[in-house]
């Protein structure tokens, strides 16, 4: 059998205008259905006089009201409990729940029929084939199974694929490491703070070199450290594997992955999302490449809840040029860049923590962990970024860290104060780390 | 890929869904075939979507579950 390297080599080949054009008739069958289906987007179309046969363009999707996380949050709060107003089917046709973690506030929960859940994992599909996931693999996955959607659905793409998976549940992260050992897994899925944490582990606890295991090629999600290069390179070198990036979340679905080719950037998989791009300040929407905005989008096939027009705050470019890997699907550059709820001002300069990142992980005398805490100080800000030196690495402390103040200002037009702790002092965590801690509010 | 060979794969799964409905219907008394063909017609659904139907949703059957 022929192998190619589409899952879809229909779709994800479509000529721009017919993609284009498939966009559009997605996005009104999407409209339609929420209006018709779910009372809170009824409401919020008529409130702002619309109706679904008022869209006849693609550039009029953006004359369709956006929601974000607090509006859906709070469509929740009536009947059919726990998902309100939001709801598009009879409640007994939700077959999965999950929920967003909460970091900012009452989680949102998230229902899915079982049509729903078969999309979840067919968009998952489409980025592990694209990053040579195939039969012959089998995938380990060191995520607890929970109420969060995390890998859930690329364990059920795995399996879709024809991959063998292995479940590395309950079980803590050295056993992890020596259970990918046990049983040889070629591919693995995880965040990019938890894989460089295991790879720690397995050097320190086990005294075992995790580039020496049978691993090949690592999925990320959760984090964009996949998609800075200076991590993705530490990922690399630490498990002796190709490291790929994806992006998603729980209310949209997955919507963006890095193929093989690994071209520095995420496509959007745009037969089953529309992206749209959308200045910050103006709300202008940006079709070229050059400036960057925030990311609107639009899941055409999710059901039970549907997604459209969701604020996603991820921040975004398109790229200029088209990847060599063949596939139309558009590309946005470096990933998604940060959020637009983490941007921060700074000594009155815009920060984005992504920029510290790239720094600290480009210097291999540091270790992993980082964090980064702003606090008033007087009229104005003070910055701490506290770090870890690599065993080894004391003797050149000094020269080390102004080498690093001067990549910081350089990078971020911010001076920092650094403080070195031990090495294995900073907090490790197992899932979304939580390095940037904003304490001004607190004053 | 060429436009007859999408048409082909398209009236082979219609087929396809056509069975699936057909099964659903006879077997409403039966839940072990009922709920399983609802996951069949899912997988349905799939197919359909990467064939680049559109406008499925907004029909009555979503391949959801019954």
């Amino acid at each position: 059998m022929r192998d190619s390297p589409y899952w879809n080599p229909f779709l994800e080949t479509l000529a721009p205008e017919a993609l284009r054009a498939l966009q559009l008739r997605k996005f009104k069958a999407i409209l339609t259905w929420a209006y018709q289906r779910s009372p809170f987007y009824r409401d919020l179309y008529r409130a702002a006089g619309l109706e679904p046969a008022d869209v006849r363009t693609l550039e009029d999707a953006a004359r369709v009201p956006k929601v974000d996380k607090s509006l859906l949050r709070s469509a929740q709060s009536g009947e059919p409990f726990p998902y309100g107003r939001l709801l598009a089917v009879p409640p007994e046709e939700v077959v999965e729940f999950r929920q967003t973690s909460g970091t900012t506030g009452q989680p949102v929960y998230q229902a899915d029929s079982w049509s729903d859940w078969e999309w979840w994992s067919e968009a998952w599909s489409y980025i592990l084939w694209s990053q040579g996931y195939r039969p012959r693999d089998r995938v380990f996955l060191p995520f607890g199974y929970n109420v969060f959607v995390a890998f859930w659905a690329g364990h059920y793409a795995a399996e879709k694929i024809g991959c063998e998976v292995v479940p590395g549940g309950v079980l803590d992260t050295a056993a992890r490491v020596l259970k990918i050992r046990e049983v040889r897994a070629t591919a693995m899925m995880g965040t990019p703070t938890y894989l460089l944490n295991m790879a720690q582990v397995a050097r320190d606890r086990l005294d075992l070199d995790p580039a020496g295991l049978t691993i090949e090629k690592i999925t990320c999600a959760g984090e964009p450290g996949a998609s800075i290069p200076s991590t993705k390179r530490r990922l690399e070198e630490a498990w002796g594997a190709k490291v790929f990036d994806h992006a998603g979340a729980t209310e949209i679905g997955a919507w963006g992955f890095e193929c093989g080719r690994q071209p520095g950037g995420l496509h959007v998989n745009e037969a089953f999302f529309l992206a749209e791009v959308e200045d910050l300040d103006t709300g202008e929407l940006i079709t070229g490449p050059g400036r960057r905005g925030k990311l609107i989008i639009t899941a055409f096939d999710r059901l039970a809840q549907p997604c459209v027009r969701f604020d996603s705050k991820d921040i975004v470019e398109w790229a200029a040029e088209p990847c060599p890997c063949g596939r139309t699907f558009r590309l946005v550059k470096g990933g998604v860049l940060g959020r637009a709820d983490d941007i921060t001002k700074v000594k009155g300069v815009l920060l984005a923590p992504s920029a510290i990142e790239e720094v600290v992980r480009g210097f291999t005398e540091l270790a992993d962990e980082y964090e980064v805490v702003v606090e008033r100080a007087g009229e104005g800000d003070r910055i701490t970024l506290k770090v870890e030196l690599r065993p080894g690495a004391e003797a050149a402390q000094e020269e080390l860290l102004a080498r690093l103040r001067d990549e910081l200002r350089l990078k971020t037009n911010l001076g920092y104060a650094i403080e070195v702790h031990p090495f294995g002092a900073l907090p490790r965590y197992e899932v979304k780390a939580r390095r940037f801690k904003d304490l001004r509010s607190r004053h | 890929m060429d436009e007859s060979r999408i048409s082909e794969l398209t009236r082979l799964l219609s087929a396809l869904n056509r069975a699936a409905e057909a099964l659903a219907r006879a077997a409403e008394d039966f839940p072990a075939l009922r709920r399983n063909t609802a996951r069949v017609k899912a997988c349905l659904r799939m197919m359909e979507l990467n064939l680049g139907q559109a406008g499925a949703a907004v029909e009555d059957d979503q391949g959801r579950p019954d």
